[in-house]
């Protein structure tokens, strides 16, 4: 049993070789997973939004104003202000899209599309664009570059100052990008790992394989319930780490 | 919920400076050993990659602490006005 092969097969994404005069469609495993999240939000975001008379879409449009409110109230406006207030959908949106993605991974036969950083990757740059965004909105392109400049500096320290205080505003937003793909990566080679087990022992005894399944399958009981959890902790961190660093564009000191 | 003296927030980014560091150090090198192999100049700009990489990274340890000491001296004074 090839361990490595299986493991990659598990995590790595799978081109499903389609092509349409010879130009081939970039068709894979993560591509419909996140087409598949993108679709399920589009129409029932748009479904929620249209409101009704029914016991359901009462609860799930009550639902959503809950959503809307948590990520205004606990995420947005502590760290923005005021004036992040206008991006609140960007927020909304990115938190919906990230927890599904994440938990369309724990769906068998879907992939953690947020395993893969070139996903995270696209994310973060749009959080970059949104930090920046915000910086260039609310101070103008001068105030914008003095914001990376720490009040009280000497002269002499700011050729050095702020190439690192941009520095650390890209690095940042790679932290962003790494984080979320580091967590999902190694959950998911976690959860692999310990079904393999039992077929590395199997491979020595047939007793003993059937012996290890049972802690194994405990512990893979274990790690679907923590991936849950990461899933959701993932989506807010990653939300609010936007957030902060957003805010601290807005309100430089 | 304030958890000690840091809030949430402060937390949160607190945990994320280890990270910062590692990854400043981790694209310094990167970055240096990208351009050896472009002017074909091994070891020099990847041990400058390195050492730009590590003072980046010091440099936002070292304001994130500051930051969150202010922050948390910030919280103390709250809590005991609010007594």
């Amino acid at each position: 049993m090839d361990v490595a092969e299986i493991l990659s097969h598990h995590i790595l994404d799978h081109h499903w070789g389609y092509s349409l005069g010879g130009v081939e469609l970039p068709i894979t495993t993560h591509t419909v997973t996140l087409l598949s999240v993108s679709v399920i939000m589009l129409i029932g975001l748009y479904w929620i939004s249209k409101g009704g008379a029914s016991t359901l879409k009462r609860l799930l449009t009550a639902g959503a104003e809950e959503y809307v409110t948590f990520i205004r109230d606990g995420m947005v406006l502590p760290n923005m202000g005021t004036e992040g207030k206008s991006f609140l959908p960007y927020f909304c949106t990115l938190f919906l899209f990230i927890l599904l993605t994440n938990l369309a991974g724990l769906i068998p036969n879907m992939k953690t599309a947020t395993s893969n950083i070139s996903v995270n990757a696209a994310l973060a740059l749009c959080s970059g664009g949104l930090i920046v965004y915000c910086g260039l909105k609310f101070h103008g392109i001068i105030g914008f570059l003095k914001g990376f400049i720490p009040s009280g500096t000497p002269g002499w320290l700011v050729p050095l100052i702020f190439p690192l205080e941009v520095i650390s505003l890209i690095i940042k937003v790679c932290v962003l990008a790494l984080r979320l793909f580091a967590n999902m990566l190694a959950g998911h080679m976690v959860l692999i790992s310990l079904l393999l087990m039992i077929f590395i022992i199997g491979q020595l005894s047939a007793v003993a394989g059937v012996g290890a399944a049972i802690p194994a399958m405990g512990l893979e009981i274990f790690m679907t319930c923590l991936e849950l959890l990461v899933a959701f902790l993932q989506a807010y961190v990653f939300t609010l780490l936007t957030a902060i660093f957003a805010g601290s564009v807005i309100h430089t000191h | 919920m304030p958890l000690g003296p840091f809030t949430k927030q402060e937390h949160l980014e607190i945990a994320t400076l280890g990270l910062q560091l590692a990854v400043s150090q981790t694209l310094g090198v990167l970055a240096g050993w990208w351009l050896d192999r472009h002017f074909n100049s091994l070891p020099w700009f990847t041990l400058l990659g390195a050492a730009a990489g590590f003072a980046a990274g010091m440099y936002m340890v070292v304001t994130g602490a500051r930051k969150a000491q202010a922050a948390a001296a910030e919280n103390l004074n709250n809590k005991k006005a609010d007594k």
